[in-house]
């Protein structure tokens, strides 16, 4: 489970996040939404222990990611707005890179992602569907128990939409933790829970 | 080390535990069959012994037949009694080996997670409690 507790975050003298706190158990799946500019992607980034906080903590399954630095890695992948992929490697080289690993995926990784036909196709070659779905793949070579999307689904038709939508029930039914940050209404329906983000403070939304 | 260790002590735990239970509940199974023929018999016996009496006298010896009824009544309470003891076993083999009570969750087929022993369903690839890899 995730535990967000007292999330304090400022850039300069302007303050962006001021008292957060999130608490999600397994197989739940949270929307964070909220105004342009309001702190989504600094709250993701903290969660995914890339930016530090001013105060406050954040743990997965009792392990607080500032304390043991290899929490992070071990449970929570993170996909970061747009997509994360070398564009003149291959997809299996973007997934070994991703991994620290060299040679083919896991079956179980190219079965989910119904990767297998394009792996040594270069990134460069694909639709943006198929590189958001590849970006997926990769933040998930691990198989962590959470996933922190950051507009997954941005700038996807929605054809790309729907299939990233089902991937992500996939992971779920899997009893994964989902966050996603989205502006999309569809997307939103399809979580569990709704969290507002409004003057640095977190709010769930019904 | 100390977590191999401790993964090992949990599932050699949940096995004797299950092994005993087995036993126990087998054998108040046996007890509750063996009610259940002394039930039968006693039905038996009593018709047996009511038409004898009718036969004889044209009547029932209403004495007797509550003396029957009073046997059948307390093997009945005592069987039930046994079934509620199976079920509190049955519990208490649930909570300690993790299953989640609250969530409600029919858990069909049972996977247990090699770090903590905690029962997940087997549809899960991570677990309940501490989130490593089913």
């Amino acid at each position: 489970m995730i535990r967000v507790e007292g999330i304090r975050k400022s850039y300069g003298k302007k303050a962006v996040l001021t008292n957060v706190n999130l608490s999600l158990e397994t197989g739940e799946q949270a929307a964070i939404i909220g105004r342009n500019g309001c702190g989504k992607t600094t709250l993701m980034h903290i969660m995914a222990g890339i930016t530090k906080p001013d105060a406050g903590s954040v743990s997965y399954f009792g392990h607080n990611i500032f304390k043991e630095k290899r929490t992070v890695a071990k449970y929570c992948g993170y996909l970061p707005q747009g997509d994360c992929l070398l564009e003149e490697l291959s997809v299996q080289d973007n997934i070994s890179l991703w991994s620290g690993k060299s040679g083919a995926p896991s079956g179980e990784l190219t079965d989910f992602f119904d990767l297998k036909e394009i792996l040594k196709v270069p990134v460069k070659n694909l639709s943006g569907g198929m590189k958001r779905r590849v970006s997926i793949a990769c933040t998930m070579v691990g198989w962590p128990p959470v996933l922190l999307l950051d507009e997954p689904t941005g700038g996807l038709d929605r054809y790309y939409k729907a299939e990233i939508r089902e991937l992500m029930g996939r992971y779920r039914a899997l009893n994964g933790i989902l966050v996603i940050v989205t502006h999309d209404e569809e997307e939103i329906k399809t979580c569990s829970r709704c969290f507002e983000l409004s003057g640095g403070v977190l709010k769930e939304a019904t | 080390m100390a977590g191999l260790k401790d993964t090992v002590s949990k599932s050699f735990t949940a096995i004797n535990l299950k092994k005993n239970n087995f036993v126990t509940i087998n054998k108040i199974n046996t007890y509750i069959s063996t009610l259940e023929h002394e039930i039968s018999s006693l039905y038996s016996r009593m018709g047996t012994n009511a038409y004898a009496r009718w036969k004889k006298d044209g009547g029932f010896d209403t004495d007797q037949l509550n003396e029957f009824c009073e046997k059948i009544r307390e093997k009945e309470e005592e069987i039930a009694r046994q079934k509620a003891r199976i079920q509190e076993i049955e519990e208490e083999e649930n909570q300690i080996l993790g299953r989640n009570e609250d969530s409600g969750e029919e858990i069909v087929g049972r996977v247990y997670c090699a770090f903590c022993g905690t029962a997940n369903s087997d549809q899960y690839k991570f677990c309940v409690k501490c989130g490593k890899p089913l």
